[in-house]
């Protein structure tokens, strides 16, 4: 474990850490167990984790890149959706999966739903002929440098947002407006990708901003959204009465 | 693929917020903004069905409307006056908040926000003589 | 644990892993009409190493001078001439396509002003020539992999961990695979198999340790031959302090004009090469690092300085924007701090030995991306490691569906070796040992012992100490292996104590390898054997199993396409330290 690079033989402090663990074959209901950690300075959640792990208590908990890039362990910190591997540990910290999809042990969520909508809403570049050559206006360089490309999908900004509670919401939520926009600034994509959005329900995004909040990387879905709006009142007010009859889309 | 979890459904958005907050997370302004909008949004509504039933009076010939009138005629009314009335003003001027930060998506929403209720608080002030 | 196979899936081609060489492999064979099946120990284009790959990919000629053959020479010099010449070749030609498919697939790369790709130079190559998208090429390149399996909705199953590959007479039909997500056990029936696994250096404490080895045992069981296990990597700028940092800091770093300074604040880079500076390559870097730490130049908490504030400002928050923000979020500014590094494991070089069409040994097997042994020889240069898993994945795709294409399901006569494999797993967990050793503590230890004895220097007492704890290991530790946790939903328990058995033969060939080896070449330096030895040690050390046991060989380079007498550049290459 790559806890053990930390001297943690001479902590600094000893933390409480609570977690709510499930395991479907065995309990009916999820409980609250509490744990004691060693602290170092700048130790993360995943750590204190990986820590009990070497004690021998195995809590189910995703985990791959422990550097904000693969998105993975997202969970519930203090009811906040956040990336254990971009959270210190506090005291008295209390983990919990996330809510929104269901738990299959302990941290664990069966995020399979993302994938399927990530298929539904065409995330990919919808083109006709791909193999044609295009040029790039740096602008979209630098929104994929600064914005899009740095999404990793960890669905915290979906676990935060209130306008949309689950999968079958009709706002899909913020980190899939964001691929979308990622999709629209695409220079071999062709489909009417601000149709798209009005249809995924990005009215209902109700401009809290909790998903710039929560998001581990400081995006921000909800200026995406708001983009995606200003953008279909302007295509309506040029062209009025034409935007519902657009059959461009697809 | 994975089989159909045997977990509890868990509550939603108000239980999230509220368990966050009880927490000692802080959450964001604008999800404090947005529940204030749902929560004027109900008062107003309590309010215009409290107004027509008042306003209904009116059929049951002069002398019942004067009554009812007379009756509401209160300084705890007037204070729950001035109270709809920033409730109104907040409403109406988040509703234009939102339009503006769909507009020009640049803005700050922090400075809107503070901006909107300075406003509130102004209006009311202003208008405490005009209710009295 | 159900002590039985669970589900039984038919296709054409599987593919084991899930990291860009393993997607890039199940869309070429798509393409190519083949039924696809994945498998992935974690979460599709979420595990292994390539979405935090930092660097960039080395396949793009931008100066006029540079040609493939420039780019062939430099990652020989730096693989130390061990490098598989064919295999070597075809990744400095054919690199260049991908990035423009990789743009169709969804993933944008940097431009400059005038519409080319930006690039930037790493440590070992003469020319600019890696493509890149800040610092996180990898990750960009993975969200283009991503969209084109889900566009062609390639069959993927997560969170599954192969156990064995099976083989009917000397031919691979298939797998056997345990579900981590239910605890069952899956059997797949395959016409050709594409391992595209991750190295072997999570069995070193490195950053990424997810890589187990798996896909080595796998090879090595079903007949394959694996070379050049010695070379492990070491990344000579990791992140050491502040602590919480996790990770390699990324050769961009360098790449962009990062300084590496010693205690005295001197950029001791200077004293050992003075050419390169910094951007030498990284084994030689490590031990720079190492020797300046030895002689207590080393920085407070035991590393050695790294520092980028003499660049503008702007410059470092565009160009490492993944560096300062994981840095920044540990409220430490890179553009006024120096850091800490130190160097860990990176890379194991060598693996599974595969030709340029990605054939292994084993009929059916194919091989791509960092589990293969050949295209970095010794030493891996950096952003070669991105264009090798892209190049070699495609070829892997393309030879698996024609290989499918051409033969029919071999009749499935593996039950002994399921049955075998199942009886591993059940034992595990049935286990109760009256004196039970448990993995943590076991790989605890091993994680040290390989650091320092299998580390950046070696000496062959360190090694045969390490050789004799691996055998009693062996002996007396692993038939105690136990586990705590015997459910089966995501029992990360048990998948740990599995790949502790992997681990153990992995180990077991690298320090053979090491100790064998009386040389110092590439990552593989010995206190002992300080010198290169072009006479006797141009040769591969290579492990296969006859009649279940490790046999190691030694054998010969080819030279097919250029002799070292030809590259004179490389023999008066001699190391600083010599």
């Amino acid at each position: 474990m790559t806890c053990y690079l930390l001297p943690i033989e001479n902590p600094e402090a000893r933390y409480t850490l609570h977690v709510l663990r499930f395991n479907p074959e065995t309990d009916e209901k999820p409980y609250w167990r509490s744990y004691q950690v060693p602290f170092v300075s700048t130790m993360t959640v995943i750590e204190a984790l990986e820590y009990l792990w070497d004690q021998g208590e195995y809590i189910a908990f995703r985990t791959n890149c422990r550097e904000f890039t693969c998105g993975s362990c997202a969970m519930l910190i203090n009811g906040k959706p956040q990336l254990a591997c971009d959270t210190i540990l506090q005291d008295d910290m209390r983990l919990e999966p996330l809510s929104r999809y269901g738990v299959l042990r302990d941290l664990v969520v069966d995020t399979e739903a993302i994938k399927k909508k990530l298929k539904d809403v065409k995330y990919w570049p919808v083109s006709a002929n791909r193999e044609k050559n295009f040029t790039v206006p740096p602008q979209v360089i630098d929104a994929y440098g600064q914005i899009y490309s740095r999404c990793i999908e960890c669905a915290c900004c979906l676990e935060a947002c209130p306008a949309s509670f689950n999968e079958a919401s009709r706002f899909d939520g913020p980190m899939y407006a964001l691929l979308l926009a990622r999709a629209a600034n695409h220079p071999l994509d062709a489909m009417n990708r601000i149709q798209q959005a009005s249809e995924r329900g990005i009215w209902a995004c109700v401009s809290c901003f909790e998903c710039a909040d929560v998001c581990p990387l400081d995006l921000s879905p909800a200026k995406e959204v708001a983009k995606f709006r200003r953008k279909a009142i302007t295509q309506s007010l040029k062209r009025p009465f034409t935007f519902r009859k657009d059959k461009r889309y697809e | 693929m994975n089989e159909a979890p045997q977990y509890p459904k868990r509550p939603g958005v108000i239980n999230r917020f509220f368990r966050r907050t009880l927490w000692g997370e802080k959450m964001n302004l604008g999800a404090y903004m947005w529940g204030l909008q749902r929560v004027t949004g109900l008062i107003l509504l309590v309010y215009l069905l409290l107004h027509l039933y008042i306003l209904s009076s009116i059929f049951g010939g002069a002398r019942t409307f004067d009554q009812t009138v007379a009756a509401v005629d209160h300084p705890l009314i007037k204070l729950l006056e001035l109270g709809l009335l920033g409730t109104v003003v907040f409403h109406a001027l988040n509703g234009l908040r939102l339009i503006l930060m769909t507009l020009f998506v640049e803005l700050d929403q922090k400075i809107l926000a503070y901006g909107l209720g300075c406003a509130t608080l102004i209006f009311v002030v202003v208008s405490i003589p005009f209710v009295w | 644990m159900t002590l039985q196979v669970d589900q039984v899936y038919t296709t054409d081609v599987l593919v084991v892993g899930g990291g860009a060489a393993a997607s890039m492999a199940a869309i070429s064979a798509t393409n190519e009409g083949a039924d696809v099946l994945v498998l992935d120990k974690g979460q599709l284009g979420k595990s292994g190493c390539s979405p935090n790959a930092h660097g960039g990919m080395a396949l793009y000629p931008k100066h006029e001078n540079d040609s493939w053959k420039i780019h062939f020479e430099d990652t020989l010099m730096s693989g130390g001439f061990l490098n598989n010449q064919q295999v070597v070749r075809v990744l400095c030609q054919k690199g260049f396509r991908f990035v423009s498919l990789l743009e169709q697939f969804g993933s944008l790369f940097d431009r400059d002003a005038d519409g080319t790709y930006s690039v930037r130079q790493f440590g070992g190559h003469r020319y600019k020539r890696s493509v890149f998208s800040g610092d996180e090429t990898g990750h960009e390149m993975m969200n283009g992999l991503r969209r084109e399996i889900a566009r062609l909705g390639v069959k993927t199953r997560d969170e599954v961990m192969v156990l064995r590959l099976l083989t009917t007479d000397g031919e691979i039909c298939g797998a056997l695979a345990l579900d981590i997500a239910k605890g069952a056990f899956i059997e797949v029936r395959a016409k050709a198999v594409v391992l595209a696994t991750a190295d072997g250096s999570g069995i070193w404490p490195a950053a990424a340790e997810r890589q187990r080895g798996d896909g080595y045992c796998m090879a090595l069981e079903a007949g394959a031959e694996l070379a050049d296990m010695e070379f492990i990597q070491y990344h000579p700028t990791h992140a050491w302090w502040p602590y919480g940092v996790r990770g390699s800091v990324s050769e961009s770093f360098r790449a962009e004009g990062g300084y590496l300074l010693n205690s005295e604040g001197e950029r001791f880079m200077l004293h050992y090469d003075p050419e390169q500076k910094e951007l030498a390559t990284r084994d030689k870097v490590s031990v720079c690092i190492y020797r300046e730490i030895l002689a207590g130049r080393g920085a407070r908490h035991g590393g050695i300085y790294a520092s980028v504030t003499h660049l503008p400002p702007d410059h470092i928050e565009k160009r490492l924007r993944v560096i300062f923000r994981k840095y920044m979020s540990y409220g430490f500014d890179i553009r006024k701090q120096p850091i800490e590094i130190r160097p860990r494991p990176h890379y194991l070089c060598g693996g599974v030995v595969a030709n340029d069409r990605a054939e292994t040994r084993v009929p059916g097997l194919y091989a791509a991306g960092a589990v293969t042994a050949g295209v970095h020889g010794a030493n891996r240069l950096g952003s070669n490691a991105l264009v090798d898993i892209l190049v070699f994945g495609d070829i892997a795709g393309r030879n698996a569906a024609h290989r499918a294409g051409n033969v029919d399901h071999k009749r499935m006569n593996a039950k002994t070796q399921v049955e075998k494999e199942i009886k591993r797993v059940a034992d595990l967990v049935a286990k109760s040992a009256i004196e039970p050793v448990w993995t943590p503590i076991l790989r605890r230890r091993h994680f040290e012992m390989m650091d320092r004895y299998v580390g950046v220097l070696r000496t062959d007492e360190g090694l045969r100490h390490m050789l004799a704890e691996i055998e009693r290991t062996q002996k007396e530790d692993l038939p105690n292996l136990s586990i705590r946790d015997k459910s089966r939903r995501y029992n990360f328990e048990l998948r740990d104590a599995l790949e502790m058995q992997l681990r153990l033969m992995v180990e077991e060939m690298s320090t053979r390898a090491a100790v064998t080896r009386t040389e110092s070449r590439g990552s593989h330096f010995r206190d002992d054997y300080p010198k290169r030895d072009d006479r006797q040690w141009l040769k591969n050390i290579v492990f296969f199993k006859k009649d279940d046991q490790l046999v190691c060989e030694c054998r010969a380079v080819e030279m097919s396409v250029m002799d070292i007498s030809e590259l004179p550049a490389y023999a008066a290459l001699d190391s600083p330290w010599h």
